[in-house]
């Protein structure tokens, strides 16, 4: 029998036309938004001399302009403000904020992620699809990384039980969460959660192990030092979490081999919230185009490339309400495809630069 | 505003709120007895009957007790992650937190979605307690928020729910600070938090680095008023200490154990950490003897959780050292307090007599030399004849380490009555278990 992966069909399978013209409408929400909340989008639109009407349609995404990391660090320094005025809702507002670092141990100034109830019902819907896409079912475990690492914020989305500020993924699934670690960044602790972490796996047969690549490694390593082998832990899918590089498919057989499991590569960006996941056909890396629009675009011009040439991926919120922000450059290499995916999703899809079909 | 949460539960009268402790725990060791195969197991090679449980000094004496390493043992003989202990069928578990525990093979608490509800109330009333109240904007570390024990339910907004729906929840990253990263340039002293939960040694951090920086805390960290904070009880002096340094209306000690989902802490008066008693069920029993104690001794506490269903835990050695306190506080609550001092473990005999690390730091703080009591107790064997001490001093206001040394020996004699033999040596040479100073430092088990 053909297990059901489309958790939100109506949506995942959205004529392209269509789906276009909500990110149109969405996109004219989000500028409007800023326009009116954002001290810092506000400025910069402003300056670059767009208005509430300026965006007619999803070309006129190109006059945004782009804002990076490196900016919104510059006015934390300049104005004192810890959101360096990308935040849009106002104290006494019920919200979290993340405090998110550039990596462990940090060497630059956090970025404050701020999300209210609705950010976080969006980035639980994110996940759900994702989750049901990769088949994780009813009454299957779930083991994810506990701790929050000073990068990621994709436990917390995931668990959001614990805050119970939105129905969590896990709730949503009926699938049961296993929350591991200690109160300790994974490079400390590295060598405790490892162990830990496996036992984890040993005691509840859990089918899906969301962590980071390091913990998969070690969970192996242990495994193998206590005589079994990794494949005989009933692991069915890793999800592969990175921030910067794409799986490999060289790096995916292996581990495909060593674990007997399905193995998915996940971009994480902490920023915006973007996740993208791989579904089955391992031909890219799902973006939901409802939720956030992403480019590839030219660093230096700041202008999308053309289809199918490499650009640094660019993303826009369309849903965020806490710190929203429009053409977010990131780091990261990528080509994107918005052919239709195999598995009969329409969206658009991020392959990495040197990606091959196989 | 009032000073309670739930004004009708928290002053409760003291018969009525033993009339219901007693019908809870009755409930309870009925319904494990019929529902857990653990603890059907356990009454029985004890001998003991739920049905003969009719007062609250037949539940003591009659029902046996366990510890964690029972359920250890019980988990390598069956293979079932819970030791049996579990009542319902695990997929009904709506989440499960680890214990603390780094040793490798960890515990849980289980909780049902109903019972995460339940957590609230006790947590509310602690919060209210703390000074929380709607609108304040809070401050604490990010594995407190989510995934940790009972204090993410605590933090969870299910709690800030009750509070109000304007309340903001700042997650920083803690122990940052281990790797050499500026705890000044965390979230701290940016948000103008009202309460944070903050762990002690980060406050320490804290202090140390700004008087690095030529900065005053107060100024750093501007408008917090108050902090909660666990991990390691809190003397009166370190509390005005922390207090002044950081120029707060008030700070709060709290304990928790992690595996029978308990939790408590100080009111506005300090005397002793406040529980809910129509939550937990807390006694006091001597950790070698199993001897039963009563108020006003020292001993082992052990826990009875009154409302967790799915993991039920009924008379659990909890391995803390501490006090219990039956009369009604000052405060005006009614419920039982305990004063948590020390892991059991980490007391030491020496010449017969029992010497506990806090103890031992009330005399260490009282000498600003030591670096804040920074010290380790050496336990080189079961019964020892003196006590032996690691610990470092500060040079700058040391004038004679040697004299120094006579001293504190001279003040353990006269008040713990031991012979003392300390050792000095550089802060970074003490013992410390991740990133708190082991207080006692067990040489027996090596090997």
């Amino acid at each position: 029998m053909e297990i059901e992966t489309l958790y939100n069909p109506e949506i995942e399978k959205m004529p392209r036309s269509e789906i276009e013209k909500l990110q149109l409408d969405r996109l004219k929400r989000q500028v409007k938004y800023v326009l009116n909340y954002s001290n810092m989008e506000r400025e910069k639109l402003q300056d670059a001399g767009i208005r509430e009407d300026s965006i007619k349609t999803l070309g006129d995404l190109a006059k945004i302009p782009t804002i990076t990391l490196e900016e919104i660090r510059k006015k934390i320094t300049d104005t004192g403000d810890p959101y360096g005025g990308t935040r849009c809702i106002g104290e006494g507002q019920f919200c979290v904020v993340f405090e998110i670092f550039d990596q462990a141990p940090p060497q630059k100034d956090p970025f404050y992620l701020t999300m209210t109830r609705g950010d976080f019902m969006n980035a639980v819907e994110m996940f759900t699809r994702y989750f049901t896409m990769i088949g994780v079912r009813k009454g299957d475990r779930m083991l994810i990384q506990g701790v929050v690492d000073p990068t990621d914020i994709y436990p917390a989305i995931i668990n959001s039980t614990s805050l119970h500020l939105a129905p969590s993924v896990v709730e949503i699934l009926g699938s049961l969460s296993l929350q591991i670690g200690i109160p300790m960044p994974r490079l400390l602790a590295a060598g405790i959660d490892g162990a830990k972490a496996f036992n984890w796996v040993k005691f509840f047969k859990s089918p899906v192990l969301v962590v980071s690549p390091e913990m998969v490694n070690q969970i192996a390593a242990i495994a193998e030092m206590e005589g079994i082998k990794a494949k005989d832990l009933g692991v069915k899918i890793i999800v592969y979490p990175d921030h910067k590089n794409l799986l490999k498919p060289s790096k995916r057989r292996e581990l495909q081999e060593i674990w007997n499991a399905e193995v998915y590569s996940m971009l994480c960006n902490s920023e915006t919230a973007l996740h993208a996941i791989e579904c089955r056909e391992h031909a890219g890396l799902h973006v939901w185009e409802d939720l956030y629009l992403v480019e590839a675009v030219d660093s230096k011009s700041g202008n999308p490339v053309s289809e199918g040439e490499t650009g640094k991926l660019t993303i826009t919120n369309l849903y965020a309400q806490g710190t929203p922000l429009l053409r977010y450059v990131t780091d990261i290499d990528v080509k994107l495809d918005k052919t239709v995916c195999k598995c009969g999703r329409t969206h658009v899809r991020i392959l990495s630069r040197d990606y091959k079909e196989e | 505003m009032s000073e309670y949460w739930n004004p009708q539960m928290e002053t409760m009268k003291k018969v009525e709120l033993e009339e219901l402790r007693l019908k809870r725990i009755k409930a309870i060791v009925n319904y494990t007895y019929r529902n857990s195969q653990f603890y059907k197991e356990l009454y029985e090679d004890m001998g003991a009957n739920p049905e003969d449980v009719k007062t609250y000094d037949d539940f003591r004496n009659k029902i046996p007790l366990f510890r964690k390493d029972q359920i250890r043992d019980k988990r390598v003989e069956t293979g079932d992650p819970f030791g049996t202990m579990l009542t319902i069928p695990p997929d009904q578990i709506e989440r499960i937190h680890p214990s603390t525990g780094t040793t490798g093979a960890p515990t849980f608490t289980a909780l049902t979605a109903e019972e995460v509800h339940v957590a609230s109330e006790p947590c509310t009333r602690l919060a209210w307690m703390w000074k929380i109240r709607p609108g304040m904007r809070l401050l604490s570390a990010i594995h407190f928020v989510g995934f940790w024990h009972w204090w993410s339910t605590f933090l969870g907004v299910l709690t800030m729910n009750k509070l109000g729906l304007n309340t903001e929840l700042i997650a920083y990253n803690a122990y940052l600070h281990l790797f050499g990263f500026p705890t000044a340039r965390m979230s701290l002293g940016k948000f103008r938090g009202d309460w944070a939960l903050l762990p002690p040694d980060t406050a320490l951090a804290c202090i140390n680095e700004f008087a690095r920086m030529g900065k005053d805390p107060k100024d750093a960290i501007p408008g917090l008023k108050y902090v909660t904070s666990a991990g390691e009880a809190i003397s009166p002096k370190h509390r005005r200490y922390l207090m002044e340094k950081f120029g707060l209306l008030d700070w709060f000690d709290a304990w928790g154990c992690s595996d029978p989902f308990t939790l408590a802490g100080e009111c506005y008066v300090h005397d002793g950490l406040h529980t809910c008693s129509d939550y937990w069920s807390l006694e006091l029993i001597d950790a070698e003897t199993e001897e039963l104690l009563g108020p006003g001794e020292k001993g082992e506490i052990v826990v009875t959780n009154l409302w967790m269903r799915a993991l039920p835990f009924v008379r659990f050695g909890t391995e803390d050292f501490g006090e219990q306190i039956d009369e009604t506080c000052k405060c005006g609550r009614t419920h039982h307090r305990v004063k948590v001092f020390d892991r059991a473990s980490w007391v030491v005999n020496v010449a017969g007599k029992k010497i506990s690390p806090f103890a031992l730091r009330l005399i260490m703080e009282r000498h600003p030399e030591t670096e804040e009591a920074s010290f380790n107790i050496i336990k080189y064997a079961k019964k020892m004849d003196t006590l032996k001490i690691k610990a470092s001093y500060k040079e700058s206001i040391t004038k004679d380490p040697e004299e120094l040394k006579k001293r504190i020996a001279g003040e353990i004699k006269s008040e713990l009555g031991v012979e003392a033999e300390i050792e000095w040596v550089p802060y970074e040479q003490l013992h410390k278990t991740l990133h708190k100073i082991t207080r006692m430092v067990d040489l027996t088990k090596e090997g």
